[in-house]
C-alpha cells in the first residue's frame, strides 16, 4: 500500500478509484501520564507520554484507513489529509482520510 | 496565614517555572537550530509536487513518493501560565506563548524530515507539507493546556543516476 499527500504518484498511472476512505480514532488519555503532564505543566517542555500516545493513535487511524482501502482492492490511498480535535475532555478523536485507488 | 502559604506556593512555582522553563526553551531552541543546519539541504516545501519539478527533472527520476510524519506536544511553563493569565485580563502580544508554539512546529517538520531520512537512507525533497497544530487538555479541573504540532507530507526520493 503506498501512501501519500500528493494527487498522483510519479511514475506510475492510476487505474481505478474507488472514492474516499476514511479511519478515526478516539482516545483518551492515561492517569499515570496526566499526572506527570501536570508536573509538566509547573517545569514545562515536551510531554513524551503525549507524543507518543498520539503517534500511536495516528498509527491506529491510518491502519484502519488502509484496511478500507485494502477491502475495496485499491492499491494506494492519494491526498491524505488529517485533521485532529478534541471532542471531550480529556479525549482526541485523530480523523485520517484520502482517495483509494489503484495504480499500475 | 493559608493566603499567604498559598501565595508563598504560587511565588516558589512561578520561580521554579521561570528557571527550568527558560533552561528547557534556550537547550531545545540550541537543539532545532543545530539539527535544521544539519538539514539546510533537504528543502520542506508545501506546493505539490507537480509544481517544484516542472523545471527541475522528469518525474521519471523519482524512486519513492511517500507519506511522512512528525509530530510533538509541548507544555508551557507555569510562568507562562501565569503571564498568560495576567495578559488575557487586559489583551495584548503574548510572546511567551509564540515562542512554545515556534518550537513545536519547527520540531515537528525536524521530526519529519529525520524519519524520512531514517527510512528513506536519502531523501530529496518533502512537498505538500502540512503543519497541524491542536491545543491537548491538561488537567481536568484547569484549562492548562499544551500544544501539539503534527507536520506531515510527502517524501521525494530521485533515482540515484539523477544525483551528482
Amino acid at each position: 500500500m503506498i501512501l501519500t499527500t500528493i494527487d498522483h504518484i510519479p511514475g506510475a498511472e492510476i487505474g481505478e478509484h474507488y472514492g474516499m476512505v476514511t479511519g478515526s480514532t478516539v482516545r483518551a488519555k492515561h492517569v499515570f501520564t496526566d499526572f506527570m503532564s501536570g508536573l509538566k505543566n509547573i517545569f514545562g517542555g515536551e510531554m513524551g507520554g503525549y507524543t507518543a500516545l498520539l503517534e500511536e493513535t495516528r498509527q491506529q487511524s491510518i491502519d484502519r484507513m488502509v484496511q478500507q482501502a485494502e477491502k475495496l482492492g485499491a492499491n494506494a490511498v492519494l491526498n491524505i489529509r488529517f485533521a485532529t480535535s478534541d471532542i471531550a475532555q480529556g479525549a482526541a478523536e485523530i480523523y485520517v482520510y484520502g482517495t483509494a485507488v489503484k495504480v499500475r | 496565614m493559608e493566603a499567604i502559604i498559598q501565595l508563598i506556593t504560587i511565588a516558589v512555582l512561578i520561580a521554579i517555572g521561570y528557571f527550568t522553563g527558560k533552561h528547557y526553551e534556550d537547550t531545545h531552541f540550541k537543539s532545532i537550530k543545530e539539527r535544521e543546519a544539519a538539514l539546510v539541504n533537504l528543502p520542506a516545501l508545501t506546493m505539490p509536487l507537480k509544481d517544484v519539478l516542472r523545471q527541475q527533472a522528469n518525474q521519471k527520476a523519482i524512486e519513492r513518493a511517500e507519506l511522512v510524519m512528525g509530530n510533538i506536544v509541548i507544555s508551557p511553563d507555569y510562568f507562562k501560565i501565569f503571564v498568560g493569565g495576567l495578559v488575557s485580563l487586559f489583551g495584548g502580544g503574548l510572546p511567551v506563548f509564540e515562542s512554545v508554539v515556534d518550537r513545536a512546529r519547527r520540531e515537528s517538520v525536524l521530526r519529519l524530515k529525520e524519519k524520512a531520512m531514517l527510512v528513506f537512507g536519502h531523501v530529496d525533497m518533502i512537498v505538500n507539507l502540512r503543519i497541524e497544530t491542536s491545543r491537548i487538555g491538561g488537567n481536568s479541573n484547569e484549562a492548562i493546556s499544551s500544544v501539539e504540532a503534527f507536520a506531515y507530507g510527502t517524501a521525494i526520493k530521485l533515482k540515484d543516476a539523477v544525483h551528482p
